[in-house]
C-alpha cells in the first residue's frame, strides 16, 4: 500500500461497492470518489427521520474514469452523512459515513462578571460575562440569561438585543436596555426600570446557555447584587488617590477611585506620559472591583513631572464620563469642561 | 440590506465600467479576509458592500454579477434549514444574519452564520431558488478599515450604503453605547480608512438631543438635489442628515421627521414608489410584544409615504408620530402593514415585490411579498 493511501485509511476511510469515502487530513474533511462518468452527491442524514437533506455545496471533477465530489465546509463530528453515485443505466448506489464524534471536553463555565462589586448603581448599564470556552453566537442568547428579582420574579426583557460577543467568543457584553434606564423614555414609563434601588437581585445563566459546539453550561452561573440608587454624577479624576512612584526602580503606579469603573474601558482608556509629554510604555492592571489601577513602566521611572491622562469616554457603571452624563437633563446647561489629567511627581 | 438610489441605479446601468460609475477607485485581488459578515448592502454595478465589524472594515467586492435576471419567484420554505443542508449541518446550526438583493441582476446574496464554529458563509440564491456559494478565496474587491484608537473598537456594524459619493457604515463597540457613523469619501480606495462623524439626534419619544443612541438603519434619501442618509433608531425615531455634512469630526445635527413609537429596534428599510408614490417599508423589532404586542410576531412592518421624509417644518419636538396614545394611528401616511408580520429581514427584490425571510414556527421562509 502507498503512503498516502495508508495516511488516509489511517485517518479514516468508509468504501463499499463502489464509492469511496476518505479522510483529507482530518476527520471533518473528506473526499467521496467513485468510477465514473457518474453524478456524485453528498447528503447529512437526520438521525431522527432517517430523511436525507439537501446536497452539501462543493466541488465536484470527473478524471482519469473516476468522479470526485470535496465538500466546501467541514461536515459536523458525530453527524451521519450518505453519498449517492447516479450513473446512466443503473440503479443508485449509497453509501453512509458517520464522521467520528469529537473527544470529550470540559462543559463552558463562567469564569468572571464585570462589574464585580456586589453593590450596583440602579441605573447600571452592562455587565460583561468571561467564558472558559469560546460560546454559540445566536440571538437567543437574550432569553438564556435571566434576572431574577429577591421575591423570585424573574424581571421581564431587561436586555438590549444586539449581540455583542468578543472576536474569541469567550467574552459577552450584556447592555441593560437604555430605554428602561432613561428617565421620561416611554419604555421605561410602560416597563418601569430594570433595578430598583433596595432590591436584591441574582443573574442566571444557566444549563441553556450553549457553547460552541451546542454544550450547555457546566454549572448554572449566579451573581447576587444590591441595587444602589441611581448613580447620576461625573466621575471625577480630580478625586482620584495617586501613589508616585520613585525614580529609578520599576514600583507601581497606584490610582485608586471612589467609585468601581467600566473594567474594560478603564483598560482602554488611561495613558501615562513622561517629562517630555510622550506616553510612557508599560503594563497597566485593573484592581479589585474596578476601583483601582496599576501601571508599571517597562524601564525604570525617570525623575520629573509625570501624568496620568484619561480620555473623556471611560465610564463608570452608569455610562457616566468625565466629560458628560450618560443622561443629560432636558434644558440642562452645557457640562462645565471635563478634568481629564492628574500630574504627579517621580523623584 | 440597502439599495442605492433609483437614480444612482440607473447611471450605472447606463455606465458598465465601474471606474465611471465612480463609486470604487482601487482595489485588489485575493481573500478579503472577512471576520464577519454581519450586514450586506449594494451600491450599483453589483458592487456588494459588507459589513465586517469583527475585522473593523466595510469591504466592497466586485461580484461581476451585473447582468439582469430572473428574481425569485416562488417562496422558499424553512429556508434556514435548506441552507443549513446544503452546509452539512443541522436545521438551527445555522444564523441567516443578513441578505441583500442585487438591483443589477436580482440575485440574493445571503450572509449565513455557522454556530458550530463561528464561520460565516456567503451564499446566493438565483431566480429559480437554487442555493450556491459566493467563494471569497479570490475575489475583486477594495476593503476600508474603520479607525481604531484608545477608544473601545467597532464590533458590530449594523447597515452600510453608499450615498452621495460617500461609503457609510453605521457601528457599535463592544464596550460602549454609543453611535458611531462612519464616512468614507468616494470613490472608494483598498486601504484608505473610514473616518468617524458624530450625530446628535431628537428623540421625539422622551424629547432629548441624544448624542450616544446607536443608529441601526441607514437609507439614501434625494430631496430637492440633496442627498439624505436617513437613519432610524431604537425607539423608534426616523431622523435624515444630509451626506454632505457628514464630514470626518463633523458633528451633525439630524433632523428628526417621524416617530414610529417606543420599545422598538429598526432592522432594515427601503424605499421604492407604488402607482408612481415614492414610499419607505421599514421592518423592527417589537422589544415588549409579549407585554404589549403591535400583532402576531415581535417583528411588524410599517410603510409610510417617503413625502414625510422631505418634511423640513414639523420636525424634532413637532415631528410627526406614527401614534396618537396607545396603538391608536395619528397620520394616515405611516401604516402598519399586516402581510409583513413577521419579517425578520426584507429588501426590495423588484419593482413590484419585497423579499422577506419570515419567522415561521421554528425556522425561517423566504419568500417575495408584493409591495404594499
Amino acid at each position: 500500500m502507498r503512503p498516502a493511501a495508508l495516511a488516509a485509511l489511517l485517518a479514516g476511510c468508509a468504501a463499499a461497492g463502489p464509492i469511496r469515502i476518505e479522510s483529507a487530513g482530518e476527520p471533518t474533511r473528506v473526499v467521496v470518489s467513485a468510477p465514473g462518468p457518474g453524478g456524485l452527491r453528498l447528503a447529512r442524514v437526520d438521525e431522527a427521520t432517517g430523511r436525507e437533506g439537501p446536497a452539501l455545496l462543493g466541488e465536484s471533477a470527473e478524471a482519469d474514469g473516476t468522479v470526485r465530489f470535496v465538500p466546501s465546509h467541514p461536515l459536523a463530528p458525530g453527524a451521519r452523512y450518505r453519498a449517492t453515485l447516479s450513473r446512466p443505466g443503473r440503479p443508485d448506489e449509497v453509501l453512509d459515513h458517520r464522521v467520528p464524534s469529537r473527544p470529550p471536553a470540559a462543559a463552558a463555565v463562567v469564569e468572571r462578571i464585570y462589574p464585580s462589586p456586589d453593590r450596583l448603581p440602579a441605573n447600571l448599564l452592562k455587565f460583561y460575562l468571561h467564558f472558559s470556552r469560546p460560546m454559540r453566537e445566536e440571538r437567543e442568547v437574550f432569553e438564556r440569561i435571566r434576572l431574577v428579582r429577591d421575591d423570585g420574579v424573574e424581571v421581564p426583557d431587561p436586555w438590549r438585543h444586539v449581540e455583542l460577543w468578543s472576536e474569541d467568543a469567550r467574552r459577552l457584553t450584556l447592555f441593560i436596555h437604555p430605554g428602561r434606564i432613561k428617565l421620561g423614555v416611554a419604555l421605561r414609563e410602560a416597563m418601569g426600570p430594570v433595578l430598583e434601588p433596595g432590591r436584591t437581585y441574582v443573574l442566571e445563566a444557566g444549563g441553556d446557555l450553549l457553547d460552541q459546539e451546542g454544550r450547555p453550561l457546566a454549572a448554572l452561573f449566579r451573581k447576587r447584587f444590591l441595587a444602589l440608587p441611581d448613580d447620576r454624577e461625573r466621575p471625577s479624576v480630580a478625586s482620584w488617590r495617586i501613589e508616585a512612584p520613585r525614580a529609578g526602580g520599576r514600583e507601581p503606579l497606584r490610582a485608586s477611585f471612589p467609585e468601581p469603573l467600566d473594567r474594560w474601558l478603564l483598560a482602554r482608556m488611561l495613558t501615562v506620559a513622561g517629562p517630555d509629554g510622550r506616553p510612557v510604555p508599560g503594563a497597566l492592571e485593573v484592581g479589585p472591583e474596578e476601583r483601582a489601577v496599576t501601571f508599571v513602566p517597562e524601564t525604570p521611572w525617570t525623575a520629573g513631572a509625570h501624568e496620568l491622562r484619561v480620555h473623556e469616554d471611560l465610564e463608570d457603571l452608569a455610562g457616566n464620563t468625565p466629560a458628560r452624563l450618560f443622561e443629560e437633563p432636558a434644558g440642562a446647561p452645557p457640562s462645565p469642561p471635563a478634568d481629564l489629567c492628574r500630574s504627579f511627581e517621580v523623584r | 440590506m440597502r439599495i442605492a438610489l433609483p437614480a444612482v441605479i440607473v447611471l450605472a446601468c447606463a455606465l458598465p465600467a465601474r471606474a465611471e460609475s465612480g463609486i470604487v477607485a482601487s482595489t485588489v485581488r485575493g481573500d478579503p479576509g472577512l471576520k464577519s459578515i454581519q450586514v450586506l448592502g449594494f451600491a450599483a454595478d453589483g458592487i456588494l458592500l459588507v459589513g465586517d465589524g469583527a475585522g473593523s472594515k466595510v469591504v466592497a467586492i466586485m461580484t461581476g454579477d451585473a447582468k439582469p435576471g430572473k428574481t425569485l419567484a416562488a417562496k422558499i420554505e424553512k429556508f434556514d434549514a435548506q441552507v443549513a443542508g446544503r452546509l452539512g449541518l443541522a436545521a438551527g446550526e445555522v444564523e441567516i444574519v443578513d441578505f441583500a438583493v442585487n438591483p443589477a441582476s436580482g440575485r440574493v446574496y445571503v450572509a449565513v452564520r455557522k454556530k458550530t464554529d463561528r464561520a460565516h458563509v456567503l451564499l446566493t440564491v438565483d431566480g429559480e431558488g437554487k442555493i450556491a456559494e459566493f467563494p471569497l478565496k479570490d475575489v475583486e474587491h477594495a476593503a476600508v478599515p474603520l479607525p481604531k484608537g484608545e477608544q473601545a473598537p467597532v464590533s458590530r456594524i449594523t447597515d452600510v450604503a453608499w450615498a452621495g459619493g460617500k461609503l457609510l457604515a453605521a457601528a457599535s463597540a463592544n464596550e460602549e453605547f454609543g453611535s458611531k457613523i462612519f464616512v468614507a469619501a468616494g470613490p472608494i480606495r483598498h486601504g484608505a480608512e473610514g473616518k468617524l462623524a458624530s450625530a446628535v439626534t431628537y428623540h421625539v419619544s422622551h424629547g432629548k438631543w441624544e448624542t450616544k443612541a446607536p443608529m441601526s438603519v441607514l437609507l439614501p434619501h434625494e430631496e430637492a438635489g440633496k442627498t439624505y442618509v436617513v437613519g432610524a433608531f431604537s425607539c423608534t425615531p426616523v431622523v435624515k442628515y444630509p451626506v454632505d455634512d457628514l464630514a470626518p469630526g463633523a458633528k451633525v445635527k439630524g433632523i428628526s421627521v417621524v416617530e414610529l413609537g417606543s420599545g422598538n429596534r429598526p432592522i432594515d428599510m427601503i424605499s421604492y414608489a407604488r402607482d408612481g408614490k415614492p414610499r419607505i417599508l421599514m421592518n423592527t423589532f417589537r422589544f415588549h410584544h409579549e407585554r404589549a404586542p403591535f400583532g402576531p410576531s415581535p417583528y411588524w412592518a410599517a410603510v409610510m409615504d417617503a413625502s414625510v421624509l422631505s418634511e423640513n417644518q414639523a420636525v424634532n419636538e413637532k415631528a410627526l408620530r406614527r401614534l396618537a396614545g396607545g396603538s391608536k394611528p395619528a397620520t394616515d401616511k405611516i401604516r402598519m402593514v399586516e402581510e409583513f408580520h413577521g419579517v425578520v429581514q426584507l429588501d426590495r427584490l423588484n419593482a413590484r415585490e419585497a423579499l422577506v425571510l419570515r419567522q415561521k414556527g421554528e425556522g425561517f421562509d423566504l419568500e417575495p411579498v408584493v409591495l404594499p
